[in-house]
């Protein structure tokens, strides 16, 4: 895919708001609720907002890699920040660029159902993420992750522990429908946003 | 794919053996087994001390031993069956263990980052995404650097207008009050974004013209690389 010069600026421009939001509030999350602490909340709250970012990006880049380039610029800030490289949150903002590139493509054509599948896809990589780096930081292995997912779970949903599989099943299903409204929200905040700028065109506001 | 190399005679490794080296520590953390997890560090901190010993300045913060410090207290409460210590505090010995391998992977890995990553500039990252034709990546990386501490101030102005009209207060409106806010910070954003075009055109700048000169392969590069495959084939067997 070519992109034109505004198209890689504005590639730029979401790429480093998303990587800006990781370096400051995702590092602040961090470090209130370490990552062997939280299986939950982090992951999701980043991840929703990565994604309202770069999909309000994809509105006005409507380019298939659009979104992918943006997060690969997020993860390469994240990486040169001062809090230091750190993997989690790298291999986490890569896949959800990956996995909102393949439901932009899914679905064809922008509209919000294609946001909103692109973005219940990426927060869903979440549940999965931490299966993944558990097993390649600290070499643990998948059942541990899940049962202390599920425990972890059942005291947040206030279910019984013993349900792991099902309590599994509603943390997988609410990052899907965090990640849905997250891309919903970011068609409606893009389609203000080019409003917002046509109404400065139309004032003659752009050419100052 | 294209990458455009040039040779240089030059003892000392550069880009590649950097990224050589940081893809070696990655693949030799996920399939190493723990008994060998020692080895990994002790051939990253050699590395880091011969080509890099900035790198090591991150064994001196006093964040990084806590965090691995709560790290092995985490794994010896929370592992296995408690087996070790007095009575009223009681630690688990499979758990410490397990403990031992995450600080042994985790230490590989941060030290490899800033060991690999740290030393290559921003010019030099974006240099290597054109030359692997991954063309405007670098352009756009570039952009993104330069224009994030502008994005910031985007983002704090945005901020103390909304907070000074009371578009923070904490009561039901406040998820509606944000919605201004994103809004604002987009907007404005994507305006700076429309100058940074108009200076990039009055340059004749083209995306599709190849910047910049090639990333030398140097004799460095090249040592280290045949280094790190006998080691990896050393440590796998």
């Amino acid at each position: 895919m070519k992109f034109s010069t505004r198209d890689l600026v504005y590639i730029a421009i979401f790429g480093a708001l998303w990587g800006l939001l990781e370096i400051t509030i995702g590092s602040y999350l961090h470090v209130l609720f370490p990552p062997l602490a939280d299986t939950f909340l982090v992951g999701v709250i980043m991840g929703s907002l990565g994604i309202l970012t770069s999909l309000v990006g994809r509105r006005f880049v409507p380019k298939a890699g659009a979104v992918l380039m943006m997060a690969v610029i997020a993860m390469l800030l994240k990486a040169l920040s001062l809090g230091g490289v750190t993997l989690g949150p790298m291999l986490a903002i890569l896949m959800e660029g990956l996995l909102m590139e393949l439901g932009l493509l899914a679905w064809r054509g922008q509209s919000p159902w294609s946001f909103a599948l692109a973005g219940a896809l990426a927060v869903s990589w979440n549940f999965f993420h931490k299966f993944v780096m558990m097993r390649l930081l600290y070499g643990t292995a998948i059942v541990e992750v899940a049962l202390k997912m599920a425990k972890d779970g059942a005291k947040m949903l206030g279910m019984d522990p013993s349900a792991v599989a099902l309590i599994l099943g509603v943390l997988f299903v609410v990052r899907f429908i965090v990640g849905a409204l997250a891309g919903w929200a970011a068609w409606s905040i893009g389609l203000a946003v080019a409003g917002r700028r046509a109404q400065r065109f139309e004032t003659g506001d752009m050419a100052q | 794919m294209i990458v455009a190399v040039e040779r240089r005679r030059d003892p000392r490794p550069d880009t590649w053996g950097y990224l050589a080296f940081l893809i070696w520590t990655l693949v030799l953390v996920a399939v190493l087994p723990p008994a060998r997890l020692g080895w990994l560090l002790g051939s990253v901190l050699v590395f880091a001390g011969i080509w890099r010993h900035q790198a090591l300045l991150i064994l001196l913060r006093r964040r990084t031993w806590f965090t691995l410090a709560l790290l092995l207290l985490l794994s010896g409460l929370t592992l296995g069956p408690r087996d070790l210590g007095p009575t009223w505090f009681r630690l688990s010995r499979e758990g410490l263990w397990a403990g031992l391998g995450m600080i042994l992977r985790g230490l590989s890995i941060l030290l490899a980052f800033s060991a690999s990553i740290g030393a290559l500039s921003v010019a030099r990252l974006s240099a290597v995404f054109e030359r692997l034709g991954l063309k405007g990546l670098g352009f756009a990386f570039g952009v993104a650097v330069n224009l994030s501490v502008s994005l910031q101030d985007i983002i704090l102005v945005t901020y103390h207008t909304l907070r000074q009209r009371g578009a923070f207060r904490l009561n039901r409106r406040l998820f509606h009050n944000l919605r201004p806010f994103l809004l604002g910070i987009f907007a404005n954003a994507l305006r700076h974004g429309d100058e940074v075009v108009l200076a990039a055109s009055a340059r004749a700048f083209d995306p599709e013209r190849p910047a910049g000169s090639p990333i030398p392969l140097t004799t460095g590069d090249i040592a280290l690389i045949i280094l790190l495959l006998a080691a990896l084939v050393l440590l796998l067997t």
